[in-house]
């Protein structure tokens, strides 16, 4: 009907008298013409040409086109606009160059091409029904069209049977407002349905503590069985049954054990797998984003804090494609529950009864500024914790050293660590270089506890250039084929002297690979596994001008930074015989080690170990509250920023050091968090070059061989308990539930 | 007296200097002459002396006594009044005529300058403070 | 060359800071590549950071007692020049606290 009628009645002659005279003029319909209409040329208009932009086109998501062979390009027209793609890029990638979304459910540009949502449905010329796009290849000369009628009656048919039987969730769903279907289904899909029958409904599965599962709401797009099949290694999802009677699931009663289990709560389209401790508790459209840095390990994969006020609601992982690509560990997932218990919020000191005493800071900083002059300055002992940040390390050095002090140290740190070269201590082959090795050797290491997402990366090259990977070490389990070669230093050594056959290995490969673990710098003889490490390098061309294949994995987020700053021991009993020791945020040393009649001062933002021996406790603020510099292993200097506000009476970190030293009488130079910068810069330039990551240039073979024995005690396992490491992870109680249902026993 | 004090009104309309001068005068003395009230209703017979909250109320009008825009000088009248008024009736409580008038801006020097010895830089003032200065 | 065993004496860390690549950061790049092993073996306790960044000019920083520092920029020096600023570096600290 339209305006036409309104339009009628506006021309028609308004007098009351025509109403009144004849009720049935009410009936009338004037006629209304259009100029197009009026105009008597012949009916058969060619349909125009639609005008082309040919104005050049950003990718979508500002994604960067790699050609691996240039002269191999070929063109293919999306909606008449040329693009130029490499050989051989999908229909629906070709448009993506294009600046074109095609819309779909079932396709992932990191997962395997399933083409069975047909949500991406396109026409090209020529053919007789329109092409899954995510599964075409794209032929030179293709024209693609993607807003032509067929394409999209096309997806609004998909959408109809995709909502056919899917639940009214929406309501109750936790993925409402960043579902993909909600999304999809308002741009693409029809504006009503005719399903007037009963809709199926699946049983939910059990798959965890971790991922809460509504399987009614599955669209059977199975991106989360690609997933944990192709990158967490695990096969422990399928699809059962056929037809309407699909069912994702474990078929046995299986708990998804994966320490990448959560992602696939991200790459779920619908509300079928979402967080179970996110449930009910928050819509995404009330969430202030951070993106910061996590540091529960030493990989420092970018994240997103999700915070509603002052509490941190969830952490989703942010796109990386050098450290972690799109995925994060179940760790950093989930840890963030421990950032609202047992946290500290006001300075207390230990009375004379024993049990503790809030104070304000006024008398806190002057009570350990007393205790620190009474002390001789070897007998001055400083600890950095895990988790703490660049700046509050060259703080706390700063100030130890001016009270004398040479013994400051991060956690983790042996006596004989050598810091000198850099190319020593960190990940030389970047971790995205990892991809193009073909041979591993890891030393002492268990990636898949120790870091996550550097197993993901090794697991990515395993798959695809079938690298050969030997482990020595205590037997653990892999998700990638390798060679347990042995447990202990004997076993380096035979590889050193070619005795082993796995050396031919390493020889004959094009770019191989040595990965030793972070655990070694807690071994008294680590200076005799490096050296036999340096001679394996050597022998099998590992460390060359375009390639550096000695690698360190750290453990934690802040030893790569203690390590570039030199808080390494200087002597071995300077814990025995200390007087006043500061542990900032020290949490994992071996507290027995401190004498009895010590002063300690404790320094962090979670009562965890270290609190109990303290007399005095400052409180600090934890990662997700204060601006700071980590360093990850591979040498990249990240950013973290804050996203809630400190808890209770907390400082940040270095400002309490600042602020002692001041107390102190031995006032530090800088005020603000700039010149703290600006000092860091004298130490190690590196650290101020935000998000960059300075390759060692310098090998470590150059560091002197000192004739030290072996010792043949197996490698132990630097990580017992892969959800509890940390402060943090310690004090969450997702984190016990997790080790308490999925380690492995 | 109570009542005058309700039906006073500052008329935002001084014309020159000297008629806001005058007016400011006026304010004084309708203020020195609702100090009986005050002492009774709150109780201030142990703690300070009319003399004493008079020269309060003579230092908060003298700290103004630069100003030479005549319709500032309303305004201010204007929210003495106010805060007089608010005194009077008994809106206020003991502990606020305390804080603001007995101890004054010159008791919170002084305990600024005891306890912290002025020696100490604006870092750890605002770190004392709070943690975003 | 016998001050070279006197350095962690009265020196408490020694930094190098340099460019990998840069053509002023090189006669630093040569200096450490002759000489890191002979000094450490005649100081292994004595902590000797070098630290490369892309970009950084050449500079070399002394910590003494009490967290007392001293920065030498070393650009345009040459190698002997550097090993002998090193000396005189060691010798002024002895002279100093004797």
């Amino acid at each position: 009907m339209g305006l036409g009628l309104l339009a009628s009645k506006a021309i028609r002659p308004t007098t009351r008298l025509i109403n009144f005279q004849n009720p049935n003029n009410l009936f009338l319909r004037t006629i209304v013409s259009k100029p197009e209409l009026r105009n008597p040329e012949p009916a058969a208009a060619q349909p125009e040409q639609p005008l082309v932009d040919l104005s050049p086109r950003t990718p979508v998501g500002g994604a960067r086109v790699h050609f691996p062979n240039p002269d191999d390009a070929i063109e293919v027209f999306v909606d008449g606009f040329p693009v130029k793609i490499p050989k051989g890029f999908s229909v629906l990638q070709a448009c993506e160059v294009a600046g074109v979304d095609i819309p779909r459910f079932c396709y992932h540009s990191r997962l395997s091409i399933a083409g069975n949502c047909r949500m991406c449905l396109v026409e090209v010329e020529k053919s007789p029904k329109p092409v899954a796009s995510c599964a075409m290849p794209a032929l030179p000369g293709m024209k693609i069209k993607t807003d032509t009628p067929v394409a999209k009656k096309a997806r609004e048919g998909v959408m109809e049977f995709l909502l056919m039987n899917h639940p009214l969730d929406c309501p109750i769903c936790d993925q409402g407002g960043e579902c993909d279907l909600q999304d999809q289904s308002m741009a693409f899909g029809s504006d009503r349905g005719r399903f007037t029958e009963m809709k199926r409904s699946v049983v939910d599965k059990n798959l965890g503590p971790l991922v809460k599962t509504v399987m009614t709401r599955c669209i059977q797009c199975t991106r989360c069985v690609r997933f944990a099949s192709e990158v967490a290694g695990v096969q422990d999802l399928g699809m059962l049954g056929r037809g309407s009677g699909e069912e994702i699931g474990t078929y046995v009663e299986k708990l998804m054990t994966s320490e990448l289990s959560g992602n696939v709560i991200d790459i779920c389209p619908v509300g079928a797998l979402t967080s179970k401790p996110f449930a009910f508790k928050a819509r995404n459209w009330e969430l202030k984003n951070t993106e910061t840095i996590d540091v529960t390990d030493a990989v420092g994969s970018n994240i997103r804090i999700d915070s509603r006020g002052p509490e941190v609601m969830r952490i989703v992982p942010r796109l990386n494609e050098d450290i972690n690509e799109e995925w994060i560990s179940d760790k950093t997932r989930f840890c963030y529950d421990g950032l609202k218990r047992q946290r500290l919020n006001d300075p207390m000191i230990r009375g004379p009864d024993g049990r503790f005493k809030p104070v304000n800071w006024r008398e806190a900083l002057s009570v350990v500024a007393e205790v620190a002059h009474q002390v001789k300055p070897e007998e001055i002992v400083g600890i950095s914790g895990k988790l703490s940040d660049a700046e509050s390390m060259i703080v706390l050095k700063d100030f130890l050293n001016r009270l004398g002090s040479n013994n400051v140290w991060g956690e983790g740190i042996g006596v004989n660590t050598n810091a000198d070269l850099r190319s020593g201590y960190i990940m030389n082959t970047s971790i995205a270089g990892l991809e193009k090795a073909d041979a591993f050797l890891l030393v002492g290491t268990q990636p898949r506890v120790e870091a996550a997402m550097v197993n993901a990366r090794i697991r990515k090259t395993v798959t695809v250039n079938q690298a050969k990977v030997g482990y020595i070490g205590p037997a653990t389990d892999f998700n990638y084929d390798n060679q347990h070669l042995g447990t202990g230093p004997q076993t380096l050594i035979d590889i050193a002297e070619g005795r082993h056959p796995f050396s031919k290995i390493i020889s004959n490969a094009k770019h191989p690979v040595i990965i030793v673990g972070g655990g070694i710098f807690e071994r008294k003889d680590q200076d005799a596994i490096f050296a036999a490490v340096e001679t394996i390098a050597k022998q099998g061309n590992v460390v060359r001008s375009d390639w550096n294949g000695l690698n360190v994995l750290l453990l934690h987020a802040a030893q790569a930074a203690a390590l570039d700053l030199g808080l390494v021991p200087q002597s071995e009993n300077s814990l025995e015989s200390a007087k006043f020791v500061y542990l900032m945020g020290a949490d994992d040393t071996n507290l027995d080690k401190i004498p009895k009649d010590a002063f300690v001062v404790y320094q962090g933002h979670h009562g965890d170990k270290s609190v109990y021996r303290a007399n005095v406790i400052l409180p600090a603020a934890a990662f997700s509250e204060k601006e700071g510099i980590y360093e990850n292993t591979e040498g990249c200097t990240q950013q973290t920023w804050p996203a809630v506000p400190t808890v209770g009476d907390s400082r940040d970190d270095w400002k309490i050091i600042r602020a002692l030293s001041e107390v102190a009488e031995v006032r530090l130079p800088y005020d603000t968090i700039g010149g703290v910068r600006a000092r860091l810069r004298t130490v190690a330039p590196n650290l101020v070059q935000i998000d960059e990551r300075e390759p060692a240039a310098l090998p470590s073979s150059l560091r002197p061989t000192f004739t030290q024995k072996m010792d043949p005690t197996p490698f132990g396992v630097a990580v017992e308990n892969f959800y509890m490491t940390d402060a943090i992870t310690r004090a969450s109680k997702i984190m016990a539930q997790c080790s308490a249902m999925l380690l492995k026993k | 007296m109570a009542q005058a004090i309700r039906n006073a009104k500052v008329p935002p309309n001084s014309v020159n200097l000297e008629e806001a001068r005058q007016r400011v005068f006026g304010f004084f003395r309708i203020a020195c002459r609702s100090l009986p009230t005050v002492m009774e209703v709150y109780n201030l017979y142990d703690v300070a002396t009319i003399s004493q909250l008079r020269s309060t109320i003579a230092s908060e009008i003298r700290r103004n006594d630069h100003i030479t825009n005549p319709k500032v000088i309303d305004m201010l009248l204007f929210k003495g009044l106010e805060e007089l008024k608010n005194v009077v009736n008994h809106s206020k409580q003991r502990h606020h005529i305390v804080g603001q008038y007995v101890i004054g801006r010159r008791g919170l020097e002084q305990q600024e300058l005891a306890s912290k010895e002025q020696g100490i830089s604006n870092f750890l003032k605002d770190f004392y403070n709070s943690n975003y200065s | 060359m016998a001050w070279r065993g006197n350095l962690s004496k009265n020196i408490k860390e020694l930094r190098f800071l340099l460019c990998q690549s840069s053509p002023a950061s090189s006669s630093a790049r040569a200096f450490i590549e002759k000489n890191y092993k002979e000094l450490k073996t005649l100081n292994p306790k004595l902590p000797i950071l070098i630290r490369e960044c892309s970009g950084v000019e050449p500079q070399l920083w002394l910590r003494y007692d009490l967290g007392v520092e001293k920065g030498i920029k070393l650009e345009g020096m040459t190698e002997p020049q550097i090993s002998k600023l090193l000396e005189s570096m060691v010798k002024a600290a002895a002279a100093f606290k004797a």
